[in-house]
């Protein structure tokens, strides 16, 4: 019992980091980012080459997973998201952008960095007991730093001169702009904002499993999961359906067997949209046209 | 027959198309070419269903190869397990199609847009994952052990159409390659007949402004649903093709790459244009055969295709030439008021 929680508690903040970058983005530009993937996998190898290649110490990997993400998120702005922002069709036609795009980051590593499977050097030694069970000081640090990105996120959108500006343009655009708030310079900072947290998450997801190019597909269906869960744009909502989730598959994980995770989060999925279309922390969309 | 609507014209232009390609055969291609333009009929077979229920119903699947793969694997498992052959297979195909596509709309019926396009992408990448994990003995031969589903490998031997037989042999690409543009014909059929219908025009509406379409009393969720389920059935259909033509039938086609290709031939082509697909097509069957040098960077060169031309031009090579059509037209009125 006591495995189980402390096993989804792990999982569950991993989730929660990575699902929190994706909310964001689509809670305040309304962009569904399939290229979020792609931003965990650029993390990953920013730190893979900063420490193993360049031989700094192991804890500068998280700073150059977040400058990696950032920086995808940064050339995804400038290349794609600013050409299509606002123009007809923008739900859809930024779905469909942001898949391309990963798909050209995947062989981008694969043809000029190299397709090879390598460890993620971020290890620190030692468990602590907790009752009859014991948790690594690792799973403990992944667990605070998952948690502290996404509070610091939540704090970030609700007390700085910064989140105001996002709100504001999550709210309504026009008035935004009117209001003599750049609007492309908001939408670049949440591009990077959201890279930078994906980038992180990406080191600590990568030391539990391994860097290889396509690493970034199942964190990228975790967090569309957990976010339609909580409700696509809630970041709340994103960070309290990342641990109900983690506990729901690590029960299954143990109870059927470790193939079953996904097809039960999917059904979980289906169930709740079926129940309730918004999610279960979404408010529903009132629209004027 | 002499009638000159849009409809008419554009089940003429099929029939046109249909016997041009039908007569190519004539001229003794090789087989490796019909080989290949078997294929990539067969893909523009695909699309012209997913462009029915992504580009004219409006419903943002992105699963839906989900529902090839659910015809090829019926063909694939009832071959190997039971010995049918494609042509009986066929038929139970097109179902597995038809019932998957059921299970999406019936889960996707009440979402909107994202959220669509996350729990159709979901469904297809657990099918994925479900095979690919699928590792368990289930028959063993004297060399090895194959699971249920083929796992990563996949299934072969399964049998064909046996056009060699048929046909006599030598002739197996050229009956692959008929029976191919035979698929391609039933498909576009039913998408021209859809996309004309008054349910066509039902959904073009609701594209265009929801509100004003609900406030004249347009609703299409049953329409959604019968849209989704009709294509669900010739798209499995497709994947029975597939397999009987290519003699295999593995995971490869639920992953990205063959997403991505199929993509970028809809918007190449003209999102929820009727002759999107086609031309979307010719276009990226041209450019994957003059790159092959540069087969390692494939996924890219489509995703840069795709990504310009919807950027620069969103309605696809399919709308820029119905402009350049309609423009004369157009002239040639005003000319005469």
């Amino acid at each position: 019992m006591t495995e189980i929680l402390v096993t989804a508690l792990a999982l569950g903040s991993l989730y929660a980091s990575s699902a929190v970058a994706l909310a964001l983005i689509w809670g305040t530009i309304g962009m569904l980012n399939l290229a979020h993937g792609a931003f965990i996998t650029a993390g990953a190898y920013a730190s893979l080459m900063v420490v193993r290649d360049l031989g700094f110490p192991w804890w500068t990997g998280l700073l150059a997973g977040a400058a990696g993400g950032a920086a995808v998120g940064a050339i995804v702005h400038f290349l794609l998201v600013a050409r299509i922002f606002g123009r007809p069709n923008f739900e859809i036609n930024i779905i469909i952008v942001t898949m391309a795009a990963s798909t050209i980051i995947v062989d981008f590593i694969n043809n000029v960095i190299g397709p090879a499977t390598a460890r993620q050097p971020f290890s620190i030694e030692g468990r602590i007991a907790i009752g009859d069970t014991s948790i690594g000081w690792q799973t403990l640090t992944m667990a605070v730093i998952c948690l502290g990105m996404a509070v610091g996120l939540t704090l970030l959108l609700k007390h700085t001169s910064l989140g105001r500006g996002i709100n504001a343009v999550a709210q309504e655009p026009t008035a935004a702009r009117l209001n003599g708030l750049s609007v492309g310079n908001v939408v670049l900072r949440v591009m990077m904002i959201s890279g930078a947290v994906a980038g992180v998450s990406g080191v600590l997801i990568t030391h539990s499993t391994a860097v290889y190019p396509t690493v970034g597909q199942d964190p990228l269906l975790k967090s569309l999961i957990v976010c339609v869960i909580g409700g696509l744009g809630s970041i709340p909502g994103a960070i309290s359906a990342a641990f109900l989730l983690a506990l729901l598959e690590t029960v299954a994980q143990f109870e059927l067997g470790t193939k079953w995770g996904n097809p039960v989060l999917l059904i979980a999925v289906v169930a709740v949209l079926v129940l309730r279309p918004n999610g279960l922390f979404g408010a529903r969309e009132i629209t004027r046209n | 027959m002499l009638g000159n609507t849009p409809q008419e014209r554009d089940y003429r232009l099929l029939a046109v198309l249909v016997l041009g390609l039908g007569l190519i055969p004539i001229f003794g291609p090789s087989n490796y070419l019909l080989g290949q333009a078997a294929l990539y009929l067969i893909w523009a077979a695909v699309v012209t269903q997913w462009n029915l229920v992504l580009g004219v119903a409006g419903i943002m699947s992105i699963g839906h190869l989900a529902l090839f793969a659910a015809g090829g694997y019926t063909v694939a498992l009832l071959g190997l397990y039971f010995g049918l052959s494609p042509w009986v297979s066929m038929p139970i195909a097109a179902l597995a199609g038809f019932a998957v596509a059921l299970l999406m709309g019936l889960a996707t019926l009440r979402l909107r847009g994202a959220y669509t396009v996350v729990v159709t992408l979901a469904i297809a990448m657990v099918m994925y994952q479900l095979i690919v994990t699928d590792v368990e003995c289930f028959r063993k031969t004297a060399t090895a052990c194959y699971s249920l589903t083929g796992g990563a490998r996949g299934l072969t031997r399964f049998g064909d159409f046996g056009f060699a037989g048929l046909l006599g042999n030598g002739m197996a690409q050229t009956g692959n390659y008929l029976l191919a543009i035979a698929l391609l014909g039933l498909c576009m059929l039913a998408a021209i007949t859809i996309a004309h219908s008054p349910y066509g025009r039902a959904f073009q509406a609701l594209r265009d402004s929801e509100p004003a379409s609900q406030a004249r009393g347009i609703r299409v969720e049953k329409f959604q649903l019968i849209v989704f389920a009709a294509s669900g059935l010739l798209t499995g259909l497709a994947g029975a093709v597939y397999a009987g033509t290519q003699r295999t039938f593995g995971p490869q086609v639920l992953e990205f790459p063959t997403l991505l290709f199929l993509l970028s031939i809809m918007i190449v082509g003209g999102r929820g244009h009727v002759w999107g697909p086609v031309l979307g097509t010719l276009c990226l069957a041209l450019v994957k055969e003059s790159l092959t040098s540069f087969a390692q960077w494939q996924n890219s060169i489509y995703a840069v295709l795709l990504i310009v031309i919807l950027i620069i031009a969103p309605e696809g090579l399919a709308g820029a030439l119905s402009r350049l059509v309609a423009r004369p037209r157009a002239v040639k009125k005003e000319a005469a008021a």
